[in-house]
């Protein structure tokens, strides 16, 4: 059985640079627009800090798009579990409003299909392009170390080697 | 289907508030590129010697490139045009001016279909124009008019009812027509040199919202993703990626120090004392809460900044070396928070940091000679007095005082009311400061400054070169080792013309230039990415030669203003002081030897700077030709060979 | 016993984890003092100096002694000399 992999988002590291956007409709349809894109960076002001969010399908493994669809058009696929869309989508859009995180949007007129997102069959190019790992897929078993990151570096540097003093510091050659 | 470009240039007539689309041919677009390519060449087909900048006739332009909004690297820019209100040649004439910027804007002028957007004549009263994909409106704003531009954003978001609407817009100083204003781009990029700002604010053009839901077909997906890949690789091979992913611009603080190359009190010194207060791991530790990117850059060299209390309390995007070392070192200042707020107020205001930075320094070096006095001022313009900066910004922009108004004419036309020997020490070429490199140490740089189309500035050139390539590669690109020598004068003529060529070509498919000089990015890396997306096939060469057209047009446009070789000069203090400190204390620039070989390489005659008929007709710019050779401008073959060996 | 005060400025300071320092060197050129940097610093610092497919110092990294870039990678050193370690950094 393949290795269960996840998309995992962290936004306190997105740059809003957008470039997952254009490489996903890059991909998908060979044009670049935000428009066609199946990932979406929102801008939000929080405050005083102006905040960018990227929003993308979380791939549930009981996913309510495959179950609302009426013709049976969403499936879960077999390599990386996630639903994807056949061609015999009548643009009912009972997928788009069943899904709970606001992931599947529409392709504009006349070509109205849903963009959802299909891990591009299990090398997403999102990912690909995201210089600052704001973006990874990564093993489902291990995924809990990203998130832990943070808590454990805290304790490793506490009981690590003090900081070296950043001014002149002699370092001799015996001779 | 076309590929990266849409051919199409929107021409909005302001007095008429009418607009109307016309078709770009496939053999414009592909002489010229597009962004500043083609914005140069739409400037000279229509404003004519005897242009007023801040009058009727004078045109605004915003061009897009045919990489903007796909993966390309850095394919954010949008360059701005017109006759500059600030720039000066020959006997007091106006000067080539354009402006060239990042953030979001751009590719949303693309995804809604538009190439180039071409503003004529000037509205009766206040207005802006909203482009939402196929539909356009010149909407009434007369209630935006005395807004900030983070306020003028805002309002137009709300009122027209999208958040995702981008926006380029003036604040307060384009109103004013001050010469120093600038055009904010989704509130936190500027569009700054050369005057932008009070162009649009003659025109009473208070913004420009741009709503696209198309986007850019490519001809070639598989190979841009594959080529795109490969060129972030190689970006980040070279550590001053490193450098520019972590602390963009700012970095370049402790290198200047470090070189002896820092602008202190006005370029008096090149040394600052509490420099290390202003440094990006300054700002990191204290200020900085996030990173930020523009559009489609992977270097994402941009920060979130907030100062949360205290006098100087302000939060923004930024901020960037111009303003760290201008509103710093330039002013003697090493408040951090001071210098923040000076960006937040320029930024709001629509000021141009790096020229008003400028003013300031130089007014400060008035007031410390004793210049300028209390009977001119009430505020004591002492080197670092912060209060009086901040204070002296606003009255900048609104011209609410003798001296503002005064300052709002930029450091020059200043430098010429005021007199009593102010000139001698004034930072321009062309009447506008260069930056914030002393141009006495890196002497690339410093022909670079004298040469550059829009007045001074180090981008039109941005001569890496200098420090890229190894002494056998200067030997057999530009015949002389010693053009990557610091003391070097052979060579640094033609490293400044390849240079000048490379970045044209970026400015026209409108990619970041500090993603084309990371990695000595070559010519070919650059056709690559247009080729992928356009289908095309251009050589790297071909890249260098549509450089070299958009160089020799820009010149052709300022000989018609009447330029000669008087106005490729630098202030009296980079070519008669030495540098009095640091580790490249006793440096001066000799400029006449470079300049020569810069021209001779160009094509132009020696005597005057004028390119000859042949330089011309060999970038299929005969037509220009004929027109300077009837008002007895062509350059002479016979006079640039003659004495020289 | 020379005394040579380094700088490394952003880009190659992440490497060594310093902005500044004095080395003191028996024989003092650049060859040796490039030598102990990386004996010190370790691979960190050897992938961004050294050129993989030359052996040498890579082009991407400029020298500066006393103020004044240099290409010559077998420099002279003497006691008191500055030398600056940078990437290619420019723009504004």
């Amino acid at each position: 059985m393949p290795v269960q992999k996840m998309l995992v988002v962290d936004v306190n590291k997105c740059t809003g640079c957008r470039m997952c956007e254009m490489a996903c409709s890059l991909f998908h349809e060979g044009v670049c627009s935000p428009s066609l894109s199946r990932i979406r960076v929102y801008e939000r002001h929080a405050g005083v800090e102006e905040i960018t969010i990227p929003v993308v399908c979380m791939h549930c493994t009981d996913p309510p798009c495959v179950a609302v669809c009426p013709m049976g058009g969403m499936k879960e696929d077999e390599d990386t579990g996630t639903g994807v869309c056949a061609d015999v989508c009548i643009g009912c859009r009972l997928c788009f409003m069943a899904c709970p995180v606001g992931a599947i949007s529409f392709a504009p007129p006349p070509n109205v299909k849903p963009l959802k997102c299909d891990l591009c069959g299990g090398d997403p190019q999102c990912v690909k392009f995201c210089q600052t790992q704001a973006l990874v897929y990564v093993p489902v078993m291990q995924a809990h170390r990203l998130r832990a990151k943070k808590l454990l570096d805290h304790y490793v540097s506490r009981r690590g080697e003090t900081p070296e003093d950043e001014g002149a510091a002699a370092y001799e050659v015996k001779v | 289907m076309k590929y990266g470009w849409t051919g199409r240039r929107l021409v909005v007539d302001l007095p008429s508030r009418t607009w109307s689309v016309e078709q770009l041919s496939d053999e414009l677009l592909r002489t010229y590129i597009g962004g500043r390519g083609l914005n140069s060449r739409t400037l000279y087909d229509r404003v004519k010697p005897g242009t007023d900048p801040l009058g009727p006739d004078n045109v605004l332009i915003f061009g897009v490139g045919p990489v903007n909004g796909t993966l390309v690297p850095g394919s954010s820019r949008v360059t701005v045009t017109a006759l500059s209100p600030l720039t000066l040649i020959g006997d007091g004439a106006p000067c080539f001016g354009d402006s060239n910027v990042g953030g979001f804007t751009g590719p949303e002028i693309k995804f809604a279909g538009y190439d180039q957007i071409l503003f004529l004549g000037q509205a009766d009263s206040p207005v802006y124009l909203w482009i939402d994909d196929d539909r356009v409106e010149i909407r009434d704003a007369q209630h935006l008019w005395g807004l900030d531009t983070w306020k003028t954003d805002e309002t137009i978001r709300r009122e027209l009812g999208d958040e995702e609407i981008k926006t380029a817009c003036i604040g307060p100083a384009g109103e004013t027509q001050a010469r120093l204003a600038c055009i904010m781009f989704n509130r936190h990029r500027a569009a700054g040199k050369a005057g932008m700002g009070a162009v649009m604010g003659s025109k009473k053009l208070k913004a420009i919202a741009v709503r696209g839901t198309g986007g850019v077909p490519v001809a070639r997906p598989d190979e841009l993703l594959q080529v795109v890949e490969e060129a972030v690789k190689t970006l980040y091979e070279d550590p001053s990626a490193l450098a520019w992913s972590r602390y963009g611009t700012p970095s370049l603080l402790r290198p200047h120090q470090a070189h002896g190359r820092l602008a202190t009190l006005n370029y008096q010194r090149t040394q600052f004392d509490n420099w290390e207060k202003i440094t990006a791991d300054a700002l990191a530790e204290q200020y900085w809460t996030a990173t930020k990117a523009c559009f489609g850059c992977p270097l994402h060299c941009a920060h979130w900044f907030v100062v949360g209390s205290g006098p100087y309390a302000s939060y923004g995007e930024g901020p960037e070396y111009v303003c760290t070392g201008g509103f710093g070192s330039k002013c003697g200042n090493d408040d951090l928070s001071a210098i923040l707020y000076c960006h937040s107020l320029c930024n709001k205001l629509g000021l141009d940091e790096q020229n008003t930075g400028s003013v300031l320094a130089w007014a400060m070096e008035c007031y410390q000679r004793g210049l300028l006095t209390e009977k001119d001022t009430d505020l004591k313009l002492n080197w670092g007095n912060t209060e009086a900066m901040a204070e002296l910004i606003q009255r900048i922009a609104l011209r609410s005082d003798d001296l503002g108004t005064l300052l709002a004419e930029g450091a020059y036309r200043a430098a010429q009311a005021i007199g009593q020997g102010s000139e001698r020490f004034l930072i321009h070429v062309k009447a506008q400061d260069p930056a914030l490199s002393d141009g006495r140490v890196a002497k690339a740089w410093g022909l670079a400054y004298a040469v550059a189309s829009r007045g001074g500035d180090h981008l039109r050139a941005l001569p890496t070169g200098e420090t890229y390539f190894t002494p056998e590669e200067a030997e057999e690109m530009f015949g002389s080792a010693e053009a990557v020598h610091p003391d070097g004068v052979k060579g640094k003529g033609r490293l400044v013309k390849w240079s000048e060529e490379h970045r044209a070509v970026a400015d026209s498919l409108e990619v970041c230039k500090f993603v084309v000089r990371t990695s000595l990015m070559p010519p070919e890396w650059v056709a690559q990415f247009l080729n992928a997306v356009t289908g095309l096939d251009y050589s790297g060469d071909d890249m260098l030669k549509i450089g070299e057209r958009i160089v020799n047009l820009e010149r052709a446009f300022n000989v018609r203003q009447g330029l000669t070789r008087k106005d490729d000069t630098l202030p009296e203090r980079f070519l008669k002081e030495p540098v009095p400190d640091g580790p490249a204390r006793g440096r001066v620039m000799d400029l006449e030897p470079m300049l020569d070989e810069y021209y001779e390489a160009r094509g132009w005659e020696l005597q005057t700077g004028y390119p000859m008929r042949r330089t011309l007709e060999e970038l299929d710019l005969g037509d220009i030709a004929d027109e300077v050779e009837a008002m007895g401008r062509l350059g002479d073959l016979h006079i640039a060979t003659s004495d020289k060996d | 016993m020379a005394r040579i005060s380094v700088q490394y400025m952003p880009g190659v300071m992440e490497a060594t984890g310093k902005k500044a320092e004095i080395v003191k060197l028996p024989h003092p050129d650049l060859p040796a003092l490039t030598d102990i940097l990386l004996t010190k610093y370790g691979s960190p610092l050897k992938e961004i100096l050294i050129d993989p497919a030359t052996g040498k110092r890579s082009r991407y990294i400029l020298v500066a002694i006393n103020g004044t870039l240099t290409h010559d990678h077998d420099a002279p050193l003497q006691d008191g000399d500055q030398v600056i370690f940078s990437p290619v950094l420019a723009g504004g």
